[in-house]
């Protein structure tokens, strides 16, 4: 209702003054825009699931996001690769009256989507169906994860389909650079840094599939967000009985080792025949709880922030030196997230455009940011923060991130507050203190030989050695 | 930027809303249309308009029908550099002192056109030095008048989102989304960057197109097979040019070829907008008027007469690579429009959409050959005779010879014994969910009108087309794969690892 007040100003506002066309800078607008507040409705079953629902009516469409707490952090040592290979059985299995692939005809011959995927701190489960079909669709989806059917032959399918993703991992340049940058800065065999790898994908059993299951698969660790099109007078009583298959048990709780990464490292990983190099460098972020949190994300508008950001404006703007350049800092609730900048540049270039990345990141620390960068990051934030609000199941999906990380549900308001407040002594404050350009860790990804006589003007580059 | 490049412009999918009944409540497909307004300004203007209130956020297309198929030999890539170039500003914005840097752009680019012919003839050396000594002082110099990103800059601090551009061989788009309160902003601006672009930092835009060529083509296995199956697929029509252009061409583009591109192509009667989302119909109509109304209509478009000859023989293209295998194939298939158009789309999806299509479940789920599959009509464009295409990715251990015999066999069993009724009813339910779950985007929304009416004339064609897709038979679907999917109309592409696996 609000909305429509509000709206109905603005429109009156253009409907006086409008005459002519107006440049950009000739044009007023309604400073405070509103937008539909979501309720998010929220109560725990008596197996220990909690849910989150949010009504829309606007289509006649159910969505579930169902989360399962521990993703692939919970997979055992040595078992990498678990936490694809129970995504993909899970899905593969169907249930007694449509196995495997009938259960696929069922779904599609009614347009559901069902998706299962692992993610480092939970598995998420996303279905989409038609309201009509909610009656009929659910309680097979629901048996088909609370009493899956693992057998010999989908473990053998989902091996295969994660040794043919691992063989073909390295094939590109971004991909193989992130991942193993990565792993330069959490450590290789650290829960933050593993990967699969041929042989532990070969050990893993079907009983070690349905040992990992019944570990995630229990009421505490399961988040059903809910949003869309249903009844809400028995929407309540029907997913308590949908869910209550699922058994009781212990909640996953999250525990990481202290992070302790490597500084002033160059690596190089070969590949011959290649006309661009992918670079990507960095240090450690910090941590979501931060109270820096705020000016931390400021900082990072500033020096990365779409078309607006300094790397976007002088790296690719000014000196042409790349398509793809971008940067980060990370932070994480349970460990320090990770700082970086990444680029593509061509071979003759790679010096030049490390220098100015590392340039560009000594400047901000030194100098700071201007009082009219901080005023326009924080006006691009809080203009686009509709945006954030414009559909409910990116309000659900929100709350089930943090709910996943025990964190405050408000915590993006508080965000929001705490950004309006950020001003540009915090941003310099925070730049001075978090970034380090002097101890970042490099790594190259690009032709060897090629790059050899370039990169010596940097330091002495040593071999990433790729895992199989 | 994340520029979509399309490298498979998949087809955006025939779109289907008929009734859904939900108890009281009924979506019916007029419904639905009621919703969707179109106009067109006496200049040739078309705008197509979806009121959606749900949120007081708006999307804007721009759709442009022109793409890389419009490109000449030795002009490929203008039609990307142009969208570039767009981003660029306009004599009000991007700039400290536009009638200074008028004056430079013009002596820049006769001194880079000096200065590349005398390095394309005399091989860059003496006096070639001095003329590229005398562009880059030119350009120094522009420079220094230049307000970097400003347009974008205004965008975004005005909470804009989504902003970007892509570049097709059949269409190039422009799009972003702002708060509701915003429209007027996107109108001011967009008019005036398609009224008067202002291409200012050319040269180094080219740079950083050329780096995108190397990321999307020269370091990328895939990009580098379909560049090469393009090209040998089509040896006349310009379907065969790659979208990005050939590197040559990029390096020799001018600023007067765009401008001269400008002016026969960015013609307000080739100009679609779509707008979906929390906006008053009167308004728009209102500022259409006001803001794109002076735009001067100019002669139509030149169009492509080039038909690509019938193809005599298969023809086959290998590469050979420190990476895993991959492959393709296409069949020469008519474009958009042509009396076989609704059994290839419809094919396509009893092909490959969904865990329960065809190749899916008996190549991936059942003989466990690929590990992904995907067929796909309306390679690389569909304003043309185009190709039908299927991609894959094979398993660990198989060969691509095995995978192209079970894709064979796949079409062979369809040929002989015809789709279920089932199968088409299910294709044709998944695109028809398609639509209800496209209206939950206003962008994804704004996408497919502009789209629909700029290449298929006509937005209603999203709907309309659906009802002639329910007469779709068995029969029909083969008689295309009996007419188009043979040998002799066949195109393979193969990645290899560095000769194993050899076909």
């Amino acid at each position: 209702m609000k909305r429509l007040i509000i709206m109905s100003m603005i429109l009156s506002i253009m409907g006086c003054g409008f005459n002519g066309p107006k440049k950009y800078n000739e044009l007023k607008f309604n400073k405070s825009i509103s937008w539909p507040n979501y309720k998010i409705i929220s109560f725990k079953s008596n197996n220990g699931i909690n849910f989150f629902l949010i009504e829309d009516h606007e289509l006649p469409i159910i969505k579930f996001n169902i989360y399962v707490k521990g993703g692939k952090y919970a997979v055992p040592k040595g078992k990498e690769g678990l936490g694809f290979i129970l995504a993909q059985m899970l899905r593969m299995g169907g249930t007694k009256k449509y196995p495997g692939e009938k259960l696929d005809v069922f779904l599609e011959d009614r347009a559901v989507e069902y998706n299962i995927d692992f993610d480092f701190l939970n598995g998420e489960i996303d279905i989409d169906l038609l309201k009509k079909d909610f009656d009929t669709v659910m309680p097979v989806i629901i048996e088909s994860l609370a009493n899956p059917i693992f057998t010999k032959e989908k473990l053998n399918l989902a091996k295969m389909r994660l040794l043919t993703i691992i063989a073909r991992r390295n094939d590109r340049q971004e991909e193989v650079g992130m991942r193993e940058f990565k792993r330069i800065i959490y450590g290789k065999n650290s829960v933050l840094g593993r990967i699969p790898t041929k042989k532990s994908v070969e050990n893993i059993s079907l009983q070690d599939v349905r040992t990992f299951y019944q570990k995630l698969f229990v009421g505490p660790n399961i988040l059903v967000g809910v949003v869309g099109d249903f009844d809400k007078n028995n929407i309540k009583q029907k997913l308590n009985n949908l869910f209550q298959v699922f058994k009781k048990g212990e909640e996953i709780k999250f525990n990481f080792p202290e992070v302790n990464p490597p500084l002033c490292k160059r690596y190089i990983i070969d590949k011959p025949g290649s006309n661009q190099a992918f670079i990507v460098l960095g240090h450690l972020g910090d941590y979501r709880l931060n109270p820096d949190f705020a000016p931390l994300q400021v900082m990072n508008m500033v020096l990365s922030g779409g078309f607006s950001g300094r790397l976007f404006e002088n790296i690719r703007t000014k000196m042409g030196l790349a398509y793809s350049v971008y940067g980060h800092f990370g932070g994480e609730r349970y460990y320090p997230g990770l700082f970086f900048v990444a680029l593509k540049t061509k071979n003759s270039s790679v010096t030049r455009a490390i220098e100015a990345v590392l340039d560009e990141l000594e400047k901000i620390k030194q100098y700071g940011a201007k009082e009219k960068e901080v005023e326009e990051a924080k006006e691009q934030f809080l203009n686009s923060l509709v945006f954030r609000y414009d559909s409910p199941k990116k309000v659900l999906e929100r709350r089930l991130y943090y709910e996943i990380r025990d964190m405050d549900p408000d915590s993006f308001k508080k965000l929001i507050n705490d950004i309006k407040g950020v001003t540009v002594k915090d941003v310099n404050r925070v730049a001075k203190k978090y970034l380090q350009p002097k101890d970042v860790d490099i790594l190259v990804v690009g032709d060897k030989k090629d790059l050899g006589e370039e990169l010596k003007k940097i330091g002495q580059f040593e071999d990433w050695k790729l895992e199989q | 930027m994340k520029k979509y490049l399309f490298i498979f412009v998949l087809f955006f999918g025939i779109l289907v809303a008929n009734v859904y009944a939900q108890g009281d409540k009924v979506i019916s497909m007029d419904k639905l249309k009621q919703r969707i307004h179109s106009f067109t300004l006496k200049n040739g203007m078309t705008f197509v308009v979806m009121e959606r209130k749900t949120s007081p956020v708006v999307s804007f297309v721009t759709f442009v029908k022109v793409g890389s198929v419009d490109e000449k030999t030795g002009h490929t890539g203008i039609a990307h550099i142009f969208e570039h170039m767009a981003f660029k500003g306009t004599k009000d914005i991007g700039t400290k002192d536009y009638s200074k840097e008028k004056v430079l752009l013009k002596k820049l680019d006769e001194a880079y056109k000096k200065y590349i012919k005398c390095k394309d003839l005399e091989g860059n050396q003496g006096k070639c030095k001095i003329y590229k000594d005398e562009f880059e002082k030119i350009l120094h110099k522009a420079n220094s008048l230049v307000k970097h990103n400003e347009f974008s800059k205004i965008i975004e601090r005005n909470g804009g989102e989504d902003l970007n551009a892509g570049t097709s061989t059949d269409y190039t788009m422009y799009y972003c989304s702002l708060p509701a309160n915003k429209v007027e902003l996107w109108f001011s601006l967009e008019s005036d960057r398609l009224k008067n672009p202002v291409f200012r930092e050319f040269y180094t835009e080219k740079e950083v197109i050329r780096e995108e060529r190397r990321m999307r083509v020269d370091t990328s296995y895939m990009g580098k097979l379909i560049e090469a199956f393009r090209s040998i697929a089509f040896s006349a029509h310009p379907y065969g040019h790659p979208t990005i252009g050939w590197d040559p061409d990029i390096i020799h583009t001018t600023i007067s070829d765009v401008k001269e591109f400008y002016k026969k192509y960015y013609v307000p009667q080739n100009i679609t907008i779509a707008i979906v989302g929390d906006i008053d119909l009167k308004e728009i109509k209102k500022m259409a008027e006001t803001y794109f109304g002076d735009m001067k209509k100019r002669p139509d478009s030149p169009y492509v007469w080039t038909k690509e000859p019938k193809q005599a023989a298969k023809k086959e293209v290998l590469l050979y690579a420190d990476a895993q295998p991959m492959y393709i194939r296409g069949y020469h298939v008519p474009g958009y429009g042509s009396k076989d158009y609704l059994a290839l789309e419809l094919l396509e999806g009893i092909l490959s959409n969904g865990r329960s299509s065809r190749l899916y479940s008996h190549l991936v789920l059942e003989k466990k050959l690929a590990l992904s599959i995907s067929a796909f009509y309306g390679f690389p464009g569909e304003r043309y005779p185009c190709l039908f295409g299927i991609y894959a990715i094979p398993n660990q251990g198989v060969g691509l010879d095995d995978l192209s015999r079970a894709i064979d066999a796949e079409l062979e069993d369809i040929l002989k014994n015809g789709v279920t009724k089932q199968e088409i009813e299910r294709a044709y339910t998944l695109e028809e969910a398609n639509l209800l779950r496209e209206m939950e985007s206003n962008l994804g929304m704004a996408r497919e009108l502009a789209y629909a009416q700029s290449i298929y004339g006509d937005y209603n064609r999203l709907f309309s087309d659906l009802e002639k897709l329910k007469f779709v038979s068995s029969k029909d679907i083969q008689h295309v794969i009996k007419k188009y999917f043979i040998s002799s109309n066949m195109v393979e592409g193969r990645l290899l690892h560095n000769g194993k696996n050899k076909k």
